[in-house]
């Protein structure tokens, strides 16, 4: 699985341990899918630190299962027959007095309007994507068909988009793009990749991507209110109210 | 002591519909407990409603050309790096944002500078308040004046405003705006499968109103893709959970028999899989929480972008749950959380774990707190199941200080055959009891001195066992095992210790115990602790490379007969 090229930062124990973990890793978790023990490696920073590349890669399967008498329509995907809607499915099915109650999901994406709600009388339902590129979404489609757009140039290499959305816009707390699914972020300072960048306060960027105390006057403290209402049992008397004393518990002057 | 507080400011700050908060009663305590102590009785909690910056500072040259920075949101960590705040913002006058929304995503407040001056030393040393409130470092966010870089956005009634590379074509090109927080909500069913489906852009909640399940640090809010509650033999298997803003999968109330196997989580703006019950006060034995959750075969990584205090699994009052041949890496704190000891029964084994506490300390790969008793069944009251944790091969890299960090009070875990790779290795506090750690292989590295084990003093019979371990102290960490206390005492002993290898450069293991420095000998004889232990030579890199490799092959072994005698 590996070729080994040489030692850099790490010491032999410790490249030799993290070559085990990928190892074991793939050898014990059946379900992997393509690309994640690459991605194992590339945590591990086995090439960085030990100078060790990846040079093949296991494929695995999982499995497809349905008595296949609904399948659902996605944006990319539509066949004769199929339903339009998870939602349309899931009531047909409902309601239907099939026996069996598989739907499965063409390949594509499907957008719900709202949330999917099953009960009590969706009991045996069972929802299978059609395949790996199967996604339930829970946003709405912006681009130029649909709203109106304005393109200008912001800066080299760099183009602004302006549109005109207004169903959606006050709710766009948050923000991808479709295709690749790429995560788009709120206009930030300081800038950073908010998915990979850490600002943790021993994180390399600390301070660097976020801004320090050095810059705080005071953290405003919140007013006074009403005290909460306290509930507090001692739980090593023999009349507490839970009718079972206690009398090792963990937080009773342990030293 | 049972403790909780509800109402009052607690319920302004916190949903107290499902629970009471443990930070809010007027008896917590733990570490640091009594700076949320302080708060809840007098009725001020130590969360911040606006911040003022300083006029010459780097902050104010960015905010001076804002023209509106209301709904704008500040990201903050917390004093002392426990979890992240998010404000919004809703008046920007002079130098001060006042906040509106946000505020409870985790459950306890900010420490002052008269409580714990070492997380901002001189920041405090430089403050004329001793009562100001520290935070670790923060940003903001959605300021018009700030979009200044490709892949960012502001939007605002109306409009939406996209930065992007010229490489895309902007006429031929596709964004999502995410208007769901939960895309499926299964309750009061039975029988229900999802599999093979990807899940993907659901809308951030972080600026809800969060609440405290029990007594850890957390808070969590009641979202995420797929939410489970009152419901049994529910299986969600071999899904995609990409980059989704708030939870992954939820599970509420009484769940019985739920199985999570073969997914994927990545990108996840919170936590990839949690599970939170309900109690009255005290008492569970209603059974409304999730019990039996089968999460197996799982691949987590890259989760907690938004809230930091986020995990791979998370659970509060819920029990009997496995937790088996999982993959959980690059994250900002610990991949499992145990936010109480409710019930146990867990059993946690086979996982291979590394890269947590990436953005944060004081915590481990796995983590644990019990603070409040419950009780679980009519028969067994407040006593839990024991909670197994075995077979797991865990680095504890980053900011993780174990690999498994039994935080305040946590008490019934056996931890047996593990790996702890750059970990330190038992670990008891505030009263933790009852737990057996045993025939772990630990390589331990510097951190704070606690290297093999640091164990205080617990009631006869119901002090920690902690024996046949090999503990192996690199040249960088010297001699000392770890901390001891009550070596001397009578009704009181730091646990059982014995038949443990300590491996260190000159084979002179040491022990503090009450402040003063013995060799193993010494212990031993002076304390009659540490029977059957032995001091030893540090080995060589490739004998101790033979021992992890070893001991990861046992993992798919019988139990040997040594454990038998345990």
């Amino acid at each position: 699985m590996f070729l080994l090229l040489m030692r850099t930062d790490a010491s032999n124990l410790e490249c030799k341990t993290r070559h085990l973990m990928v190892q074991s890793i793939s050898e014990e978790i059946t379900s992997l899918r393509p690309g994640v023990i690459r991605d194992v490696a590339e945590a591990l920073e086995m090439e960085r630190l030990c100078g060790v590349k990846l040079d093949s890669n296991p494929v695995i399967t999982t499995d497809l299962f349905a008595c296949g008498s609904i399948y659902i329509a996605s944006d990319r995907s539509h066949h004769v027959g199929d339903m339009n809607s998870i939602e349309d499915a899931v009531n047909y099915l409902s309601s239907s007095g099939n026996t069996c109650k598989d739907m499965v999901l063409r390949s594509g994406v499907h957008y719900l309007k709202k949330t999917l709600i099953l009960g009590k009388e969706n009991e045996g339902l069972r929802i299978i994507g059609e395949d790996s590129n199967t996604w339930i979404s829970g946003g709405t489609v912006v681009n130029s068909k649909t709203n109106k757009l304005v393109v200008e140039t912001f800066a080299e290499n760099v183009l602004k988009l302006h549109y005109e959305h207004s169903n959606t816009s006050k709710d766009a707390t948050n923000l991808f793009m479709l295709e690749p699914h790429i995560r788009m972020q709120r206009s930030r300072w300081p800038n950073s990749n908010t998915e990979v960048d850490q600002w943790g306060y021993a994180s390399t960027l600390s301070g660097k991507v976020s801004v320090t105390l050095d810059s705080v006057e005071a953290w405003l403290a919140p007013p006074r209110g009403d005290i909460p209402t306290f509930t507090f049992v001692d739980l090593r008397q023999p009349n507490n109210p839970s009718s079972f004393i206690k009398n090792d518990s963990a937080q009773v002057s342990p030293y | 002591m049972y403790s909780s507080g509800h109402d009052g400011v607690c319920s302004d700050m916190w949903d107290t519909s499902y629970s009471s908060s443990y930070w809010c009663g007027n008896a917590s305590s733990g570490g640091w407990a009594e700076v949320d102590n302080e708060f809840a009785k007098s009725g001020r909690l130590g969360i911040p409603v606006g911040l003022t910056y300083k006029v010459d500072s780097l902050f104010a040259d960015r905010a001076k050309h804002w023209n509106n920075a209301t709904s704008a949101v500040i990201h903050a960590w917390h004093s002392q790096s426990w979890f992240t705040n998010m404000f919004e913002v809703k008046r920007h006058t002079n130098s001060t944002l006042f906040f509106g929304r946000g505020g409870s995503q985790g459950g306890r407040s900010w420490c002052r500078c008269d409580q714990c001056s070492y997380a901002a030393k001189d920041w405090c040393k430089n403050n004329t308040d001793p009562k100001a409130l520290i935070s670790g470092t923060f940003y903001v966010e959605n300021v018009l004046e700030e979009l200044d870089s490709p892949q960012e956005f502001y939007s605002s009634a109306g409009s939406l405003e996209i930065l992007l590379n010229a490489t895309y074509d902007p006429y031929n090109i596709s964004f999502i705006v995410p208007r769901l927080s939960t895309l499926i909500e299964i309750r009061g069913t039975t029988n229900i499968v999802i599999s093979k489906v990807g899940f993907r852009d659901t809308k951030q909640t972080y600026l809800d109103k969060y609440g405290v399940p029990s007594g850890g640090d957390w808070a969590l809010n009641k979202q995420a893709a797929i939410v489970i509650e009152d419901s049994s033999f529910i299986t969600v298997k071999h899904s995609q959970f990409k980059r989704l803003d708030s939870n992954g999968i939820l599970l509420m109330k009484r769940c019985r028999n739920v199985t999570l196997k073969g997914n994927e989580f990545s990108w996840i703006g919170e936590s990839a899989m949690a599970a939170w019950g309900e109690t009255n006060e005290w008492d569970g034995q209603a059974g409304n929480q999730p019990r039996g959750t089968v999460v197996k075969h799982n691949i987590v990584r890259e989760i907690g972008i938004y809230e930091k205090q986020s995990s791979a699994w998370f659970q509060a009052k819920s029990c009997q749950t496995t937790i088996t041949g999982n993959l959980f890496f690059n994250m900002p704190r610990a991949a499992i959380n145990f936010n109480d000891g409710f019930g146990g029964g867990n059993i946690v084994s086979n996982n291979f774990i590394f890269n947590t506490c990436r953005e944060s300390g004081d915590h481990g790969a796995i983590n644990s707190w019990d603070r409040q008793p419950f009780i679980w069944d009519s028969i067994l009251g407040f006593n839990p199941q024991p909670t197994f944790i075995t077979n797991n091969f865990i680095f504890a890299g980053y900011g993780a200080s174990q690999g498994v960090d039994n935080d305040d009070g946590s008490s019934f875990y056996h931890i047996i055959n593990n790996v702890f790779y750059d970990a330190d290795g038992f670990k008891m506090d505030y009263g933790g009891h009852d737990s057996l750690f045993a025939d772990n292989l630990i390589i331990t590295r510097p951190y704070d001195g606690q290297n093999c084990v640091n164990m205080a003093a617990f009631y006869p019979k119901h002090q920690h066992r902690y024996m046949f371990n090999t503990c192996i102290m690199p040249v960088s960490v010297g001699q000392k095992v770890g901390h001891l206390s009550y070596c001397n005492g009578n009704n009181q002993k730091p646990g059982i210790l014995r038949n443990n290898s300590y491996f260190s450069k000159g084979a002179n293991a040491s022990f503090e115990c009450n402040g003063q420095l013995d060799t193993l000998l010494q212990v031993q004889e002076k304390f009659h602790l540490e029977s059957g232990s032995m001091s030893n030579e540090l080995p060589s890199d490739d004998i101790i490379f033979d021992w992890i490799h070893s001991k990861v092959q046992s993992f798919h072994q019988q139990p040997t007969k040594r454990m038998e005698i345990m």
